[in-house]
């Protein structure tokens, strides 16, 4: 008899109830790009198991961060750039030598103070304007001023429609542009801003749309 | 009357100054501890990334903001 055939019978019977985590982990997602990205990439693939969030479940694996891409900061930066020399343009335009020199000097530093201020708050709307994909939703979290954040999330199975749009020209060179998903979620779109590789996320976000349709007909809903 | 306008035209414009400048900095030490505050809550959003190092940023922007506050308050 082939050897093959014996260990075949030899094995133990599958059980019939895969739990969700067990499917998922053979589940190889062939999908998914590899592991890839630090803290300050425009993109994370399955980041470490350090990384979570609020509402994160055990269960729930995270493969995808995504930001706006680096590109998107550039405005920003070269704007507060400028700003950072600007004072020196007050040694061939003294409009302030009728002031007391304290009083000069207060100037350059509140005008540092404020440009610390812009810096700061446009890096934080970037770092924390993020989209989570998960193996069971995705989560937007909208960093949209100091003083407000906006969290809302989507399970997979929701989703409807996944379309992207490349952003002009730098879009197209850079390869960034909007991954909107349409829901039947209580949030009815959720809009991924100026990420990088959009047609690769939408892609992603279908496959696991199949997955989770793959799940329920097998009955491994979680 | 004639005090009152005397006190009012011996006033130093450059202490007036000082006072808007300290209201200025007061209003912007508020918003370094807002700051610290949105850091904390959106460190605890999604934690693992910098969470650390996010902080303790977030806590020397408020401190320097308050030294030149202080700085100014005594040297100005």
């Amino acid at each position: 008899m082939p050897e093959l055939y014996s260990a075949k019978t030899a094995r133990k019977p599958a059980s019939k109830t895969v739990s969700s985590s067990q499917a998922k982990t053979s589940n190889k997602r062939d999908f998914l790009p590899h592991r890839q990205g630090n803290s300050f990439s425009s993109l994370l693939v399955l980041p470490s198991q350090k990384v979570r969030f609020e509402t994160q479940e055990p269960e729930e694996e995270i493969l995808m961060i995504l930001r706006a891409h680096w590109v998107t900061n550039l405005s920003w930066v070269l704007t507060a750039l400028l700003l950072f020399w600007a004072p020196l343009l007050l040694r061939f335009f003294p409009l302030l030598v009728s002031f007391p020199t304290r009083f000069q000097l207060m100037f350059v530093v509140v005008w540092y103070l404020v440009l610390l201020m812009y810096v700061f708050e446009r890096f934080l709307s970037w770092f924390f304007n993020l989209s989570i994909i998960t193996d069971e939703r995705i989560v937007d979290v909208d960093f949209l001023n100091l003083t407000t954040k906006k969290v809302s999330d989507a399970d997979i199975d929701k989703i409807q429609d996944v379309s992207f749009t490349h952003n002009g020209a730098v879009g197209t060179v850079f390869n960034f542009g909007d991954v909107s998903v349409q829901t039947a979620a209580e949030v009815p779109e959720f809009v991924f801003e100026k990420v990088p590789s959009p047609s690769s996320v939408a892609n992603i976000l279908q496959r696991l749309r199949t997955e989770e349709k793959v799940e329920a007909l097998e009955g491994r809903v979680r | 009357m004639e005090q009152f306008l005397a006190t009012f035209l011996n006033i130093n414009i450059w202490q007036v100054a000082k006072v808007f400048v300290l209201l200025g900095l007061g209003v912007y030490l508020v918003f370094a501890f807002i700051v610290v505050r949105q850091v904390r809550l959106m460190t605890e959003v999604v934690s693992g990334i910098l969470t650390s190092s996010l902080r303790l940023l977030a806590q020397l922007f408020f401190l320097f903001a308050l030294a030149v506050f202080i700085f100014t308050w005594l040297f100005l």
